[in-house]
């Protein structure tokens, strides 16, 4: 009994090599139709399936397989040249044939089913060719050659029967069939000896080919048990390294360092056994493109460059179907129809490229194709039809931040729901299932085609980590989400930590960047509370949002073997693992996502619209241009400030404020601080009830060492642009002139203007002000 | 013939418990607990059994009372439930006890909320009551209270 269940899984996970191996072959026979060897192939494979059904009385597979023997025989002998239709049954016979045994492998026997429409096709086209044209070959050699094959059939059967039906009949139990049961058993023989004798001079070739790296079958559970071994050893290792550290002994040492340098070894041959080369799973994609481009009436050919390319087993897992997606995509949305390619003047076939590299300790994979890029402007008008954002607010964006909107769950550009694509659960998953991996998606796209860029982490294991300590406890946070680290020291004249919207930022490189405490968010007294002490900062990337981490110390950086974080810590998705350190204390590992999650800063940062400008300037920081600070007023939107002229950001709370004569003046670093109501300047703006109870934004800048405050509704963000801005003349007092900033009308402040306005600068204008500003400057005093 | 039943037991705080003893229960009072900040109250942290992470488990705490401080809590009583190694922090480790079924009665009713739910019985020894816990009521309280 258990030794059937044996042979049955045995010839499970024979038939999927197979089909596997069928897929691909049969997508090549396309491509070069007169190749022999791979019509011997697959007539092999088809044969050889056909034989071990036989064994086990899987009728169904036995037809199917013989009537697709029967034509394949007529392509190999060259009845026939194979085409388009011949092709598509044959794959549809195979089709059929998987499904039969993916439903063996759980009911553990063949289901019932209809397949005479398919078998009867696959004899008539045996019969008369694809079409109802036969190809030149003689139709009287066709009779003779299978009346040969009989013959030679009969005879062979007969010889095997006599051979093996003594073996055979001896443990066969049941009595009552036994002729029967000698007769499928026989069956399946005869064919093998068959196939052996007609094949046999190739099946030497190729077996002598692969003899130096014959693979043997593992199971997985025996290579998991090993890997989490060597694991174990690994971190036995780590400990007696510090042992050995504190001992004299040479032999000792010795000893140890042959262990390291052993297990060193193991652990890296380990790690072997789990990597799979990426074109285990790229192999099943020739046959997709093709179905997904003939059903779309396309015509495409796949590139694969690096599938020797080496990851993780489950990490291959995982993105297998990111991979299928985002290649049904490319052919259903990217590649145009032969003449529209034609009409652009690109080659009517198009192509998909599926590239596999190493960089910086990551895998990357690249799926790209030459067809029209993603159409943005269908994105935007899709985006604003599904209310996800609002038609202003979308003119606004950039192409990169529009094309984002097609990771959103239920997105999609499509009119018809396809058996392709349209059902909107495309990109989003692609998204997800690579960040469960610890893994990022990237985007780039042009009327020349779209790239999308996997970055994938080599396994999931064993990964370096960097170790922080907060309060007396040592956490581990991945390197996969660490950008940067920065130490922080608080020093007179540079901007420090400010608040931004309640959330506490950092100046770094003109970006802002969002704090959170760890000792506030873990609830940990810190060891030592200094304020001023310099703030060590880990620079995070995670859930799409750049932040740092502020730690009380930043320790090492260490190899770590990730271990589950136990079933109670369910309900606190901070920690991804644990791990056991060098000296055999536990240590957890953060979930860097989660804690972005759990702190609000996310959701914070939403409101006010924090992210998105964040990416946004990152790309496009560039040496040659100015800084300005972006922000709004009450009745004005986009109006910059040269970042020369913004020395800190605050908040004040309206109650804070104090009248002195005709000032509002706030209490600042020991200092009091003219507040500038920039809303004033405004044709027709009044502040009157509009910061009631509010909190106040306000930029502060130092005149001859005295601060002064201008008071704006919301600050965005610092962006960047070339020095030779086209200033439009003054529209109105404050304002030097607008332009148009990545497609939106910016108004420039005039700060020199505006300082004169309030009598703080001296009357002989600052010489920034060129003719212009210096008329429109003079008009104005007079006014006043 | 009534079945004997084997129960390691051990104290915390006043109470005298017991758990039934199977493969692997293990005492230590070497090891050295990692705290899981933000994590529930019941979980004490995690400890390294040879390699293995152990999610430890205040039974000061679990059972309503303040959390161990001092010198409670130090002995750890480990046990696997479902795959995955838990342990007990308890104040101290009583022997081994051999006991018939015959005396093993319903929990009194004079017993803290929270322990309540996790007691199956108690056997009435000559000077002192044992009280039985049920180990995987004891850690599935704690993830069903998450919910």
């Amino acid at each position: 009994m258990q030794l059937d269940d044996q042979i049955l899984d045995e010839f499970l996970i024979e038939a999927e090599e197979i089909f596997d191996q069928l897929d691909i072959d049969f997508v090549k026979l396309e491509s070069s139709p007169e190749d022999k060897a791979l019509i011997g192939n697959i007539f092999r494979a088809v044969h050889t399936l056909k034989g071990s059904s036989g064994f086990f009385g899987f009728e169904r597979i036995e037809k199917v397989a013989h009537a697709s023997e029967s034509l394949l025989s007529k392509l190999r002998d060259g009845t026939y040249l194979i085409d388009v239709s011949i092709t598509n049954a044959l794959l549809q016979s195979i089709d059929c044939l998987r499904g039969i045994v993916t439903q063996i492998q759980t009911a553990r026997a063949e289901p019932t089913g209809d397949d005479t429409a398919l078998v009867e096709s696959l004899l008539a086209m045996a019969e008369r060719g694809s079409g109802a044209v036969p190809t030149p070959a003689t139709p009287v050699a066709t009779p003779t050659v299978s009346e040969q094959e009989a013959a030679t059939e009969a005879l062979v059967e007969a010889a095997a029967a006599i051979l093996t039906a003594p073996a055979v009949t001896e443990p066969a139990t049941p009595p009552a069939t036994p002729a029967a049961a000698v007769a499928t058993v026989s069956n399946s023989v005869r064919e093998g000896e068959l196939l052996s004798a007609e094949f046999e001079a190739q099946k030497e070739a190729t077996e002598r080919q692969n003899e130096f790296s014959a693979p043997i079958k593992v199971n997985v559970d025996l290579l998991d048990n090993l890997m989490n071994l060597v694991s174990e050893m690994v971190l036995a290792r780590n400990r007696l390294m510090s042992f050995a550290k504190t001992s004299g002994d040479l032999n000792f040492l010795n000893t140890v360092r042959s262990i390291d340098v052993i297990t060193m070894g193991l652990q890296e041959r380990m790690m072997m056994t789990r990597m799979q080369p990426i074109k285990n799973i790229w192999s099943k994609f020739p046959r997709l493109v093709r179905d997904v481009a003939q059903e779309t009436g396309k015509l495409v050919q796949l590139v694969q460059i690096g599938a020797d390319t080496e990851l993780d087993r489950t990490l291959l897992e995982s993105i297998r179907d990111p991979m299928t997606h985002i290649i049904r995509n490319s052919i259903d949305h990217g590649i145009e129809l032969p003449e529209i390619r034609h009409q652009k003047g690109k080659l009517p076939t198009g192509t998909i490229t599926l590239n596999a590299f190493h960089e910086k300790g990551m895998i990357v994979v690249e799926l790209g194709d030459d067809g029209a890029g993603v159409n943005v402007p269908m994105v935007s008008q899709k985006a604003v039809q599904m209310g996800l954002v609002t038609q202003e607010r979308v003119d606004r964006l950039s192409d990169r931040e529009i094309i984002d909107f097609i990771y959103l769950p239920g997105f999609s550009t499509k009119e018809q729901v396809t058996s392709l694509s349209g059902r909107g659960v495309g990109m989003d998953v692609v998204r997800t299932n690579v960040q469960e991996i610890g893994g990022t998606v990237e985007i780039v796209t042009s009327d020349a085609g779209t790239k999308i860029r996997l970055r994938i982490p080599l396994t999931l294991a064993i990964m370096p980590a960097v170790f922080v300590r907060c309060g007396n406890q040592q956490f581990a946070i991945p390197q996969s989400n660490v950008v940067e680290m920065v130490r922080h020291h608080a020093e007179a004249g540079k901007p420090g930590v400010e608040d931004f919207y309640g959330v506490p930022v950092l100046r770094l490189r003109d970006r802002l960047i969002p704090l959170l405490y760890l000792n506030h968010e873990l609830g940990i007294q810190p060891l030592r509370d200094d304020p001023t002490a310099p703030l060590n900062i880990v620079l995070v990337q995670a859930a799409g949002i750049l932040f740092g981490l502020v730690a009380e110390e930043i320790l090492f950086m260490q190899e770590i073997v990730v271990k589950s974080v136990g079933p109670l810590m369910k309900g606190t998705p901070i920690y991804s693992g644990t791990t056991i350190l060098g000296d055999g204390r536990v240590s957890l590992i953060f979930d860097i996502s989660g804690i972005a999650i759990r702190s609000g800063l996310i959701s914070k940062l939403m409101e006010n619209e924090f992210q998105s400008t964040i990416s946004q300037e990152a790309a496009q920081l560039s040496d040659e241009t100015d800084a300005f600070l972006l922000f709004d007023l009450h009745g004005l939107e986009h109006v910059a400030i040269p970042l020369a002229f913004v020395t800190r950001l605050e908040s004040f709370n309206v109650k804070d404020i104090y009248q002195r004569g005709t000032h509002d003046v706030v209490m600042y670093d020991d200092q009091i601080m003219q507040l500038i109501w920039l809303d004033d300047l405004v044709d027709g703006g009044s502040r009157d009830g509009l910061y009631a109870d509010r909190q106040l934004s306000v930029i502060v800048y130092y005149v001859e060492d005295k601060p002064v405050g201008f008071v704006v509704r919301k600050i965005f963000d610092i962006f960047h642009t070339s020095a030779d801005v086209t200033i439009s003349g003054p529209v109105q007092k404050g304002i030097s002139g607008s332009a148009i900033v990545s497609g939106k009308v910016v108004s420039f402040l005039n700060v020199p203007e505006i300082l004169a306005l309030n009598q703080l600068v001296k009357n002989n204008a600052p010489k920034v002000l060129d003719h212009s500003m210096n008329e429109s400057y003079g008009v104005v005093l007079s006014k006043s | 013939m009534s079945a004997n039943k084997v129960y390691s037991t051990f104290h915390v705080a006043d109470f005298y418990f017991g758990i039934l003893t199977m493969a692997g229960v293990e005492v230590s009072n070497q090891f050295e607990v990692t705290p899981a900040p933000l994590g529930p109250p019941e979980v004490a942290g995690f400890i390294n059994l040879r390699g293995q992470i152990v999610t430890a488990i205040d039974m000061h705490v679990r059972l309503g009372m303040q959390p161990r401080h001092g010198n409670q809590g130090k002995i750890a009583l480990f046990f696997k439930e479902k795959d995955a190694i838990f342990c007990l922090l308890v104040d101290e480790a009583n022997p081994i006890l051999e006991l018939d079924e015959s005396s093993f009665e319903q929990p009194p009713s004079n017993l803290p909320e929270r322990a309540r739910d996790i007691i199956s019985g108690v056997y009435k020894l000559p000077n002192q009551l044992l009280l039985i816990l049920e180990t995987h009521k004891i850690v599935s309280g704690i993830s069903l209270k998450q919910r």
